[in-house]
């Protein structure tokens, strides 16, 4: 399915799934806008490497937990390839610690970026994608259905994003918009620095995974592909599950025990306390 | 059709049910996209050689085999029947199902019965003699559901049922077989024009509800589902496992069931 002639808007498109979605879009003739919060010289290798495929690839720096930064991006937009039909929402953040251990900040920084800003960027890019039927898809987590060990700033702020999306999709659904998520298992990206024993996911996710083996961000990015082409077209309002099927017949407490053994050996350092500022990066979601 | 893609070239398929509505168009696309597809028909030959006859035209590989699945021996013969024709199974979408409206009221133990026999036991059997072949191939199964299994339509009883009961044994054997190379999936549908609204009574009035009164695009066609079926038989969809994957065209986003209760049986009727 080509998408010649389209135009996609990536959060968070110039690494990890996210990077992967833009490959492949590119790949299928889609022009790409890659919205991306600050390494510079990462955003750029990865434009340089996209144009190889002969398609448009915009840059846009900008925070979208901040409604200026929003602004900023789609006033970009407008004066760069002015067009957008398909939407990923892909960019994350989360604090990795269990519900005892959260904090109002650590609490609404995940919130700001995983449901605030795809609110705010889906409003934002809603008059471009409105001209055609546009199609929007979410990056979302296997978390968000059911609970990971420390994954609850997470795993419920993209429960909360699932539930944007069907909103977008029963609102807009009226312009043509189709609004879908990918709800992804554990996969190997950056983010899974994030959890306190990255080995203790990878062990798990291989063991305990029917398909035996760790997430890979081209595992995703294939599903979010499919739900971007109108291969998809029936499929309104959903999140799709791709999680090397965990969720059949394993247990989650097994996982849990062994990080509370682990914490056991050596207590988990502290969170950042509220005022010790952000440490978001951008990226898939674990 | 509109895919230029060929992911199941080399690949055979066997789609139950495939002489009409879904199972039909689901044969339709996977040959279109180079399998070689086997389309199983209990009753309706004719129909299923018109199906095989327009693969062949349009350049493809198919053949008609004949198969009473409700017969205790049925899939074992089907299956049989298949390794005549070919030596390799690397898809099978069971689609062979039939839904009759009855409220639970009025619900008879042979129609309960039927719907279980040819929705879930046929289905588990056609899997288990399919399973051998599947294995050598690291195969994967698409099952066929409805989003009556999860909400409750009017008269849908029998089928909604017997479908939730496939949705969890489509779970059981990804479980149990996708270490095995074996990949189980379902896609459950919206309403879809399979001919079927016109042997209901009250069809005139779900096409009328489902295509006026719900938020999504209406009644969805065989050519709509069809794309999401070879999607979960792709390679692209490798990691999901065990899932059922909604495609309702957007019908029970917000939909009012209340209402499609009156719109089936007069406004006095009780959810």
């Amino acid at each position: 399915m080509q998408l010649n002639g389209k135009v996609a808007l990536v959060t968070g498109g110039t690494r990890g799934i996210g990077l992967e979605v833009s490959t492949r879009l590119a790949d299928r003739g889609a022009s790409l806008i890659l919205v991306y919060k600050k390494d510079v010289e990462n955003a750029e290798a990865a434009k340089a490497t996209l144009e190889e495929r002969g398609v448009d690839v915009q840059l846009v720096q900008a925070d979208l937990r901040k409604p200026d930064g929003v602004e900023a991006v789609f006033e970009q937009v407008a004066s760069g390839l002015n067009q957008i039909d398909i939407l990923v929402l892909n960019a994350a953040f989360g604090t990795m610690g269990e519900v005892d251990r959260m904090g109002r900040y650590s609490w609404r920084a995940s919130y700001d970026t995983n449901v605030l800003s795809p609110m705010l960027t889906a409003k934002g890019a809603l008059p471009w994608l409105k001209k055609k039927g546009g199609v929007i898809t979410a990056i979302s987590t296997l978390g968000a259905h059911t609970a990971y060990p420390t994954y609850v700033a997470i795993g419920s702020s993209k429960a909360a994003m699932e539930t944007l999306v069907r909103y977008m999709a029963f609102e807009w659904g009226e312009y043509g918009i189709r609004a879908n998520s990918v709800a992804a298992g554990p996969v190997e990206t950056r983010a899974i620095d994030w959890f306190r024993y990255p080995d203790a996911v990878r062990i798990f996710t291989a063991k305990k995974g029917l398909a035996g083996r760790m997430g890979l961000p081209a595992d995703i990015a294939e599903v979010a592909v499919w739900l971007c082409t109108d291969e998809s077209r029936w499929v309104w309002g959903q999140s799709i599950i791709a999680e090397g099927g965990i969720l059949c017949g394993v247990d989650f407490a097994e996982w849990k025990g062994e990080t509370n053994e682990l914490d056991s050996q050596a207590p988990p350092t502290p969170l950042p306390s509220d005022d010790a500022g952000s440490t978001a990066t951008e990226g898939g979601a674990a | 059709m509109t895919t230029s893609c060929r992911r199941f070239e080399g690949q055979v398929a066997l789609i139950t049910g495939g002489s009409r509505g879904i199972g039909a168009g689901v044969a339709k696309r996977l040959a279109a996209e180079g399998a070689a597809v086997a389309v199983a028909y209990n009753t309706g030959e004719a129909e299923a050689q018109a199906i095989v006859q327009s693969i062949l035209d349009a350049g493809g590989q198919a053949v008609a085999l004949q198969a009473d699945l409700l017969d205790p021996k049925g899939a074992r013969k089907l299956i049989a029947a298949l390794r005549e024709h070919h030596d390799r199974l690397d898809v099978l979408v069971p689609a062979a199902g039939h839904a009759e409206i009855k409220k639970l009221e009025d619900m008879d133990i042979d129609t309960w019965q039927n719907s279980f026999a040819i929705h879930l036991d046929a289905v588990l059997e056609t899997c288990q003699a399919a399973y051998p072949m599947l294995q050598e191939s690291r195969g994967r199964i698409v099952l066929l559901s409805t989003v009556g299994s999860a909400a409750a339509f009017p008269g849908f009883a029998a089928v909604g049922a017997a479908k939730a009961g496939l949705e969890s044994l489509m779970q059981y054997m990804a479980s149990e077989w996708i270490r095995k190379g074996v990949r189980v999936n379902a896609v459950s549908c919206g309403t879809v024009d399979t001919g079927i609204l016109e042997r209901w009574e009250i069809g005139p009035r779900v096409r009328a509800f489902v295509g006026e009164k719900t938020v999504g695009l209406g009644i969805g066609k065989p050519e709509d589902v069809a794309p999401i079926v070879a999607f979960l038989a792709a390679e692209e969809s490798r990691y999901i496992v065990g899932h059922s994957v909604i495609a309702d065209g957007g019908m029970t986003l917000g939909i009012d069931f209340e209402e499609w209760v009156h719109e089936a049986y007069g406004k006095d009727a009780k959810l």
